[in-house]
């Protein structure tokens, strides 16, 4: 059987697309969440809509309240449009992510997470498989 | 008013009442009778073949218009033959959507009465359902020519649970083999009339297990493709071809929008809920399907909680509650009973479901709707159409979608969370 019983994994693939552009996915997953919510038997139109989600937009285009991605040269700034005076534009519940190659830092109790390497291989290794 | 018709095709849209004169008239293969009254319904259409100049009284004369040939294709007329010839007792028709596959089935069975063959179709369009509500797979047996599906009554029904049989693949298929049985033993040949999902993992592994169970019932089918190119091959490519039956599809088959449909199913929803009453059934006293809820342990509730069931192994704690708990009190109910992992459903998330009421054996009796679930009395409330005896109501079958107590549409029920 190589047919999919379930549209979700092609959920899965538009993510990780979003993801190699570049974009945060934390507000695109609750869109996603929401989706699935209010659509929970129809997976194939909520993968349709995730697609849709995001789109390429002009400055003249933006509204209040829109929510906004903006990729600069080494930020990439999002959050909702609270007020626009052109060519500003203010933002509120704000995050900025930083591109950096390389970064130095000082360690000093912060709360600390890593990714699990090799997480499948521990949790069940008979069904890893080496490549 | 009457209306004199000339020799021709005529199609007539519903709603619409027509009685034929004078003159000689055929509909998808069935004669008209002098003085007959037909009528037909909104959203229907059928073709009506004047074969000698004729006079016909209806009621709307502007929903008329005439076409140059028949609506039926040449080739449907050799199919009546090979199937006789053949013996064939299961035809499944397979085609996109809007490619006339209830009217396909209607013209064959009514080809097959008149050479005095019983037909029963098999209506598994859970979206546009004629025979029996939307949701559900519906079976009748035919003794006598029909010009809509929806006029006769459903001999069994099968409850999906969707519109769609998308996230409901195993109970379509358990409902299809168990109505696809039942036609082969209370009939001379089986019609099973597919949705138009054809394409994509879904529509080719649906198509494709219909076969396989045709095949794994020992029945001696044929397939026929209705297409207007080659659109679905792919879903015969591995069959042997003399199985296989191509027909064009009809001129009158003509598309319907998203929207449309929706309105046609809840029009057929209000129809079938148009006369409800309400009952009121003690946890005690049924069982429930497709659902947690009353399937475990009961327990003592503590707190504010509602509603409490230790289910088995992993599944942990049921849980319905007035409003979703937050995490921290999902933590505390946690150790309240000493288990690892909790299911915790509000109140509301069941009202408007749209059920199956079930007897013993687990026949469908009828639609319900939840109206509502006062766990302090433990019983549930469920609309249901007046008219069907719910003497031997045993089981509740739960689906997925919500209709309002307007009998429209509401929203769906997440499959797996009840």
């Amino acid at each position: 059987m190589t047919y999919k019983e379930t549209e979700f994994p092609q959920i899965l693939e538009i993510l990780a697309e979003y993801s190699k552009k570049g974009f945060p996915l934390e507000e695109i997953i609750m869109n996603l969440y929401k989706l699935y919510k209010d659509v929970p038997i129809y997976i194939g139109i909520v993968a349709m809509c995730l697609e849709n989600l995001v789109k390429e937009t002009k400055e003249k285009d933006i509204r209040k309240g829109d929510f906004i991605f903006l990729f600069d040269k080494n930020f990439i700034y999002q959050g909702e449009v609270k007020k626009i005076e052109m060519p500003n534009i203010y933002l509120k519940n704000v995050k900025v992510i930083v591109n950096k190659k390389n970064l130095k830092m000082k360690l000093k109790k912060q709360k600390l997470f890593k990714l699990e390497k090799n997480v499948l291989a521990k949790l069940w290794p008979s069904l890893y498989f080496k490549k | 008013m009457q209306k004199d018709f000339k020799k021709g095709v005529y199609i007539i849209s519903g709603p619409n009442k027509i009685k034929l004169l004078s003159g000689k008239v055929i509909s998808i293969a069935k004669n008209f009778e002098l003085g007959e009254e037909i009528f037909i319904p909104e959203g229907k259409r059928i073709p009506l073949e004047i074969e000698v100049d004729s006079k016909i009284e209806l009621s709307d004369e502007k929903l008329i218009s005439f076409i140059q040939t028949s609506t039926i294709p040449e080739d449907w007329d050799r199919v009546v033959n090979y199937l006789i010839y053949e013996k064939i007792n299961a035809l499944i028709i397979f085609g996109e959507v809007d490619t006339g596959k209830t009217f396909f089935s209607t013209y064959l069975t009514n080809k097959l009465i008149s050479n005095n063959l019983k037909p029963s179709v098999l209506d598994c369009d859970t979206g546009q359902s004629d025979i029996g509500p939307p949701s559900t797979l519906g079976i009748a047996i035919f003794n006598k020519p029909i010009l809509f599906m929806t006029e006769v009554k459903p001999e069994k029904l099968y409850f999906v649970g969707s519109h769609s049989p998308s996230e409901h693949f195993l109970h379509y298929i358990c409902g299809f083999t168990k109505l696809v049985n039942y036609g082969l033993k209370n009939s001379d040949i089986v019609i099973i009339d597919t949705p138009g999902w054809v394409l994509g993992d879904g529509g080719r592994m649906l198509r494709n297990s219909e076969l396989e169970i045709l095949s794994a019932l020992e029945t001696n089918y044929v397939v026929v493709l209705l297409q207007r190119n080659q659109e679905i091959e792919h879903l015969v490519k591995s069959i042997p071809q003399k199985k296989v039956i191509r027909l064009t599809v009809s001129k009158k088959a003509s598309p319907t929008s998203v929207e449309e449909r929706k309105k046609l199913r809840e029009f057929v929803y209000k129809k079938y809920f148009s006369n409800i009453d309400t009952l009121e059934l003690d946890f005690d006293k049924i069982f429930t399907d497709r659902v947690y809820f009353l399937t475990g342990q009961r327990l003592n509730k503590k707190g504010n909680l509602l509603w409490v069931e230790k289910l088995s192994g992993f599944e942990g704690l049921y849980v319905v509650s007035e409003n979703k708990l937050s995490d921290r009190e999902i933590e505390k109910v946690k150790k309240l009973y000493d288990v690892k992992k909790v299911k915790n459903v509000s109140k509301d998330e069941f009202k408007n479901v749209l059920v199956a009421l079930l007897d013993q054996e687990g026949e469908f009796i009828c639609l319900g709707i939840i109206k509502d679930i006062d766990f302090l009395k433990q019983k549930i409330y469920i609309l249901y159409p007046k008219k069907y005896s719910v003497r031997n109501l045993k089981i509740i079958q739960f689906g997925s979608l919500k209709i309002s107590p307007k009998i429209e549409e509401s929203g769906f029920v997440e499959p797996g969370l009840l």
